[in-house]
């Protein structure tokens, strides 16, 4: 995925903080209205996102060098940032489950100022999405946090790493360096152990995944494409022993959404073969794809290879219609030419539509399809932003 | 309309005069009652609402003691056990470009659950891009950049503010430039009055209080108790979780007391407003004699009568009472004034400029007014029912019957009094029962007079004869001899009259008592302190430096709480040798100071004592740092200044206890050698740039705190001049009945050479000796009822102790006002009666 385009999100997001206000100023106590009216409280996205909110920001010009633990802190420099964790999950009796636990990090100005003596002083703001897919029930459960990010209420470290916001959290656990995801929404929740299977890959150009032709409209992003997971998933009073794969996205930027992007389509897919693939498509309002639409390969021993926007082509081969209004796709076929490979991509359920303060689709995919003329198939998640009015 | 009630409807449209003073003297006693319940629940409901709203959703609020709770509890009760309904609030006073208002620090992120207003809005549409309206835009502004705060737009339109402004706050007597971030739109103007909010750090950096919160709100699903526990089991020692609503009403209820009394006065106007109305009523029925002989010997029968009698005073109360209301509700809105900023001196901030117009209030009114009327008339009504039709003719058979009359209530009247005595004895501390058997009292008392106006008019014919010749006899003995219409006035301005002694003297009494408590108590040289803040001890240290301060004295008011309620704490720190300052009432005055500084007792004050009915040598519990701790109580002292009562220890004891180094006021003593003004310009410099301090010398202090006792009186004071108001009406409605009544009389004297000057000397010397029998019946009366006042009501309301001190000037200036208004009172009558025509008067004859 982009930064810019998740970038939208992350603004979109913001707006939830936000929509509580315009909603306020009556006497009515209805303090969480509906999605719609929160984005539709004047808030103008191309106004938000003009370069003139940039100044001052660091930005992600050329590629860096990482070094982990410490990039898996934040970037407090940067206007965005994000810790994106997505994963499928079974349990024994034969129940299949899907997650999201994604924390966005937002700063408010460059820097501060002003000294004002407290510790919630902060520029810095977090909001995190928590969702469960049940497949086998059809059921699919979201939750929505949001703080600022001072006074140990929200936050993140690289060492030991840590990142939360309320009791949602991911924390460094054992001196193996594993992780713990703690999440619980109203009757959900999911406490995971993860070990990383590889090691982080850099999207992009050595981790610099560029926007556009313009210096500094690009993003710093890697991933962790593989992440052995165990632990407990609940819903309800039920409490299901769960094991499968997860998959961990790190971005962080300061540049903006174009003016003339609609949405995203972004693809994470773990294959049996030991490979994944990720891919993002901009699309253009005209219906177009924008051509800095881009993936990566990452084979099993960790090795990638950068995907262009002509490398890759997708059709889309079904629709979900939500009841909220909007049309999804809910199928596609992919291929990669270069990489003799192609693809079918399926919706474990149709309905994981996210409202949040932004709606959007973020779903467990089933994939099959061949490589080299072997077969393989898989799981992954897909993200689909853009198709839905808020 | 039968001719029955044509012949009533026409006799009180030829008498205007009576028919509008009985009419005005019950508007004016409803319209005191209606005015007086709709202030006291104005103010009430204004405070209840403002706290709702600044409530928002929260059903319960965790807090601390005097130093609140420390912020680390609200992290751990989110992040580590996943408590989500909570908020956090630092709150304090500040003031805005000079305005006092309350600072509301919140956090955005948590306020969703909990508060619609305290997100901002703007108002100004005109002049903002729609990038500066949106929701980024609020939130970075709110949290980042320059400190700033959101005001409701009402506050800000009264300041002349826009957005963007720049303003002045002061907190902690620190001054501020900030920003008009923002300006709410929600909340009416009387539920969000004086309210600033800002974002909790920029809280906690003005009110100084960096790392505590004063509480953490909490919203609990309704009668979810489990929650509850849990968050309690949570909580650290000296923290607790109450009723947000049970909060409000244990606040709201500190001020029980004070509306009672209020409630009680207005009472009083309308007692004296009952007397004017059977004063009206009777005097109808007996000048209509002649008229209802008549028609009683044409066959109307008693008791239609009766209900004629009674349906003209039921109209009489209904023209009064709607009146009253109307004027009431007027009234109102002045005493609403008076009352909440009486509330606000002594008890809670209240914040209302509107009354809020209730049924229940405009009702009891009504119902009072009604009420009253029907209990005034009943009596003249079956008198006139009772009228055989030959003997109803003749005018001596009544006075004989109004005579024999006279015994009878004389003796009702001691029983009453009696039973009041018996009542005030037997009801403990029962400031309703007190309030009772003072209204008996003075009814008990009132039914004596008139057998003791007969007797004093007896006696004093003669000597009036002596001095003033026929017409002094005649007056006097026309009183004496006219009881059925006189007595009733003179019991009205009695009671009148004698509640200005009452209460006059209980107030001089008790600002006595305060003044020479203030002269004990007030022993620094020169105050320091902070307007609605608290001094740093930093700067404490280094004016206790100041050369030529010899020594000084701090103190700190503070609360703790539990779910019974607030508790006033009082830490001390008294320079050596000023203990003499403090009266104890008891315990023992070798050790109590001893055991005060270095154990852990405290002292309690009278109104504590008499309020929890506990003294020396028992014990008091306190919610402390360490959890529930009990305190000996060394001994009680005396104290006027917490209405509720407080609970005075040292600071040493103070600091052991509780998370708080602020101080409220220090207290300097300079050294004979050092000259004052030096040291109060050493203060200025030494505190310039730091705190913004008061300094005031104890002469002003005493000054100040005089004024606020004397403001407090005000209302009581409007109160009594209103019942004055009434028993005025009341003389005036006598007189002009009697001199109705004794037209032909009058008619025969001028006949026989009496002279207009005579007959109108004749009238103002029979007013002026009502006045004079109704001083002298008021003072007993108004003694006994200052004494009731500071001995029971006081006591039992506040739990005060008065000592009670009678001027001569009081009595004098009452006996003053009981002649002056019966003179003022007599003006027209006497002018009326000299201006009698023989021949018209006496045409009859």
């Amino acid at each position: 995925m982009t930064f810019d385009v998740r970038n939208s999100l992350s603004i979109a997001a913001l707006f939830a903080v936000i929509g509580i206000f315009p909603v306020g100023c009556t006497e009515n106590t209805e303090t969480n209205g509906e999605p719609a009216d929160l984005l539709a409280s004047g808030s103008r996205l191309s106004e938000l996102l003009s370069d003139k909110g940039f100044a001052g920001y660091a930005r992600a010009i050329e590629p860096r060098v990482f070094s982990f633990p410490g990039d898996h802190g934040p970037h407090p420099d940067f206007r965005n940032e994000w810790w994106y964790v997505t994963g499928n999950l079974d349990e024994p009796g034969g129940q299949r489950f899907g997650f999201e636990l994604t924390f966005f990090r937002f700063s408010l100005t460059p820097t501060d100022e002003v000294f004002i003596e407290s510790a919630w002083r902060t520029n810095q703001v977090y909001v995190a999405h928590f969702a469960i897919s049940e497949v086998s029930a059809d059921q699919f459960h979201v939750g929505q946090r949001l703080s600022r990010g001072s006074g140990g209420l929200a936050g993140a470290v690289a060492d030991p790493f840590r990142v939360w916001l309320d009791d949602w959290a991911i924390d460094e656990v054992g001196p193996a360096g594993d992780w713990r995801l703690r999440a619980h929404g109203d009757g959900f929740g999911l406490e995971l152990d993860l070990v990383p299977l590889k090691k982080p890959i850099l999207n992009g150009e050595n981790g610099l995944s560029r926007k556009s032709s313009e210096a500094g409209n690009a993003s710093y992003y890697y991933s962790i494409p593989r992440l052995r997971s165990s632990g407990i998933l609940s819903i309800a009073d039920q409490n299901y022993a769960v094991s499968g794969l997860s998959w961990l996205d790190r971005e962080w930027s300061s540049s903006a959404l174009a003016k003339d992007q609609l949405g995203w389509d972004w693809f994470a897919l773990q294959l049996s073969d030991g490979s994944e693939l990720m891919i993002y498509q901009l699309r253009r309002n005209d219906g177009s794809i924008d051509v800095h639409s881009a993936g990566t390969r990452i084979d099993a021993s960790g090795n990638t290879i950068h995907l262009q926007h002509k490398d890759v082509s997708i059709t889309v081969t079904d629709y979900w219609d939500s009841e909220r209004g909007g049309r999804y796709p809910a199928g596609w076929e992919i291929s990669i030419p270069s990489l003799d490979t192609s693809f079918e991509v399926t919706p474990a359920m149709s309905d994981q539509e996210l409202i949040t303060n932004v709606r959007y689709w973020e779903g467990a995919v089933d994939v099959s399809g061949q490589t080299g003329g072997q077969f393989v198939d898989g799981r992954g998640y897909v993200e689909l932003t853009g198709y839905a009015e808020n | 309309m039968p001719a029955l009630y044509r012949a009533s409807l026409g006799y009180l449209l030829r008498h205007p005069w009576q028919l509008g003073l009985a009419i005005l003297g019950i508007s004016i006693g409803v319209a005191v009652m209606v005015a007086v319940d709709l202030a006291n629940e104005s103010s009430r409901k204004a405070f209840v609402a403002s706290m709702d709203t600044i409530n928002g959703e929260a059903t319960h609020q965790i807090v601390g003691g005097p130093g609140g709770v420390d912020e680390a509890l609200y992290t751990e009760l989110r992040v580590n056990h996943g408590i989500r309904a909570v908020a956090p609030i630092v709150t304090g006073s500040a003031t805005i470009n000079g305005s006092p208002v309350q600072l509301l620090g919140v956090d955005l992120f948590a306020e969703r659950e909990f508060r619609v207003f305290t997100s901002p809005v703007q108002s100004y549409e005109d002049d903002q891009s729609a990038l500066m309206s949106s929701g980024e835009f609020l939130v970075r502004s709110f949290l980042t950049g320059e400190p700033g705060v959101i005001l409701p737009a009402s506050l800000a339109a009264e300041l002349g503010l826009r957005r963007g402004d720049t303003l002045e706050l002061t907190a902690n007597g620190k001054r501020y430039s900030v920003e008009l971030k923002n300006v709410l739109i929600a909340g009416n103007r009387d539920r969000l009055p004086g309210l600033v909010v800002a974002d909790i750090a920029l809280a906690q950096h003005w009110l100084e209080s960096t790392g505590r919160l004063s509480r953490i709100d909490v919203k609990l699903p309704r009668d979810d108790n489990a929650m509850a526990e849990q968050i309690r089991k949570l909580l650290p020692q000296g923290t607790e979780l109450l009723s947000a609503a049970g909060r409000t009403q244990t606040t709201a209820a500190m001020s029980d007391a004070f509306m009672t009394n209020l409630m009680a006065m207005s009472l009083l106007a309308l007692l004296v407003g009952i007397f004017l109305i059977y004063n009206t009523v009777a005097f109808a029925v007996l000048q209509r004699r002649g008229l209802i002989g008549v028609l009683r010997a044409l066959g109307v029968t008693r008791a239609q009568t009766f209900r004629l009698i009674l349906l003209e005073a039921t109209l009489l109360g209904v023209a009064g009472s709607a009146i009253g209301v109307a004027a009431g509700i007027w009234l109102g809105e002045k005493l609403l004034v008076l009352v909440a900023r009486t509330v606000s001196d002594h008890y809670f901030v209240v914040n209302v400029t509107d009354v809020a117009i209730s049924s229940f209030s405009v009702a009891k009114g009504v119902i009072a007014g009604l009420g009253a009327t029907m209990v005034a008339a009943a009596i003249p009504a079956m008198e006139a029912s009772s009228f055989e039709p030959r003997l109803a003719m003749t005018r001596s058979v009544l006075e004989k019957r109004a005579g024999r009359l006279l015994p009878v209530l004389a003796v009702t009247g001691a029983m009453l009094m009696i039973i009041s005595v018996a009542l005030l004895e037997l009801s403990g501390s029962n400031l309703v029962a007190g309030l009772c058997s003072l209204f008996m009292l003075i009814l008990g008392f009132a039914f004596c007079i008139p057998i003791a106006v007969m007797h004093v008019c007896r006696m004093a014919e003669p000597i009036a004869g002596w001095l003033a010749g026929t017409a002094g006899r005649l007056a006097v003995g026309g009183i004496g001899k006219t009881l059925s219409r006189t007595g009733v006035a003179i019991v009205a301005l009695s009671i009148a009259v004698s509640a200005t002694i009452g209460v006059s003297v209980m107030v001089e009494s008790f600002r006595g008592s305060v003044s020479s408590w203030l002269n004990a108590t007030l022993q620094s040289d020169i105050y320091v302190g902070v307007r609605r803040g608290s001094l740093d001890p930093g700067l404490v240290n280094d004016l206790v430096a100041i050369p030529g301060v010899e020594t000084y004295s701090t103190s700190r008011r503070a609360w703790s709480e539990t779910a019974e309620g607030r508790t006033l704490i009082i830490a001390l720190q008294m320079a050596p040798g000023s203990y003499l300052g403090t009266h104890l009432r008891n315990g023992n005055p070798a050790d109590v100071w001893t055991r005060f500084d270095n154990e852990n007792a405290v002292l309690v004050s009278d109104a504590f004592a008499f309020r929890h009915d506990i003294s020396h040598g028992e014990s008091v519990v306190l919610n402390t740092k360490h959890g529930l701790q009990s305190f000996d109580i060394a001994a009680v002292y005396q104290s006027y200044d917490a209405n509720n009562g407080a609970i005075m220890m040292s600071r040493s004891t103070y600091d052991r206890f509780f998370s708080d180094s602020m101080i409220d006021s220090l207290g300097l003593y300079v050294a004979d050698s050092a000259s004052s003004s030096d040291i109060v310009r050493k203060i200025r410099e030494v505190s310039e740039g730091r705190q913004e301090v008061m300094v005031s010398s104890n002469e002003r202090i005493r000054e100040m705190s005089l004024q606020i006792f004397d403001r407090t009186f005000v209302i009581t004071n409007v109160l009594y001049w209103l019942a004055v108001g009434v028993a005025v009406i009341g003389i005036l409605g006598a007189m002009l009945a009697l001199q109705l009544e004794r037209a032909k009389e009058f008619g025969v004297l001028r006949a026989i050479g009496m002279t207009p000057g005579q007959t109108g000397i004749l009238v103002t010397l029979q007013t002026g000796f009502i006045g004079v029998l109704s001083g002298l019946a008021s003072i007993p009366l108004g003694l006994v009822m200052a004494w009731v006042l500071i001995a029971v009501i006081n006591r039992r309301a506040f739990g005060w102790q008065i000592d009670f001190i009678v001027q001569p000037a009081a009595l004098l200036w009452a006996m003053a006002l009981a002649i002056g208004a019966s003179l003022m009172a007599g003006i027209y009558p006497a002018f009326s009666a000299a201006h009698t025509r023989p021949a018209l008067a006496m045409r009859d004859e």
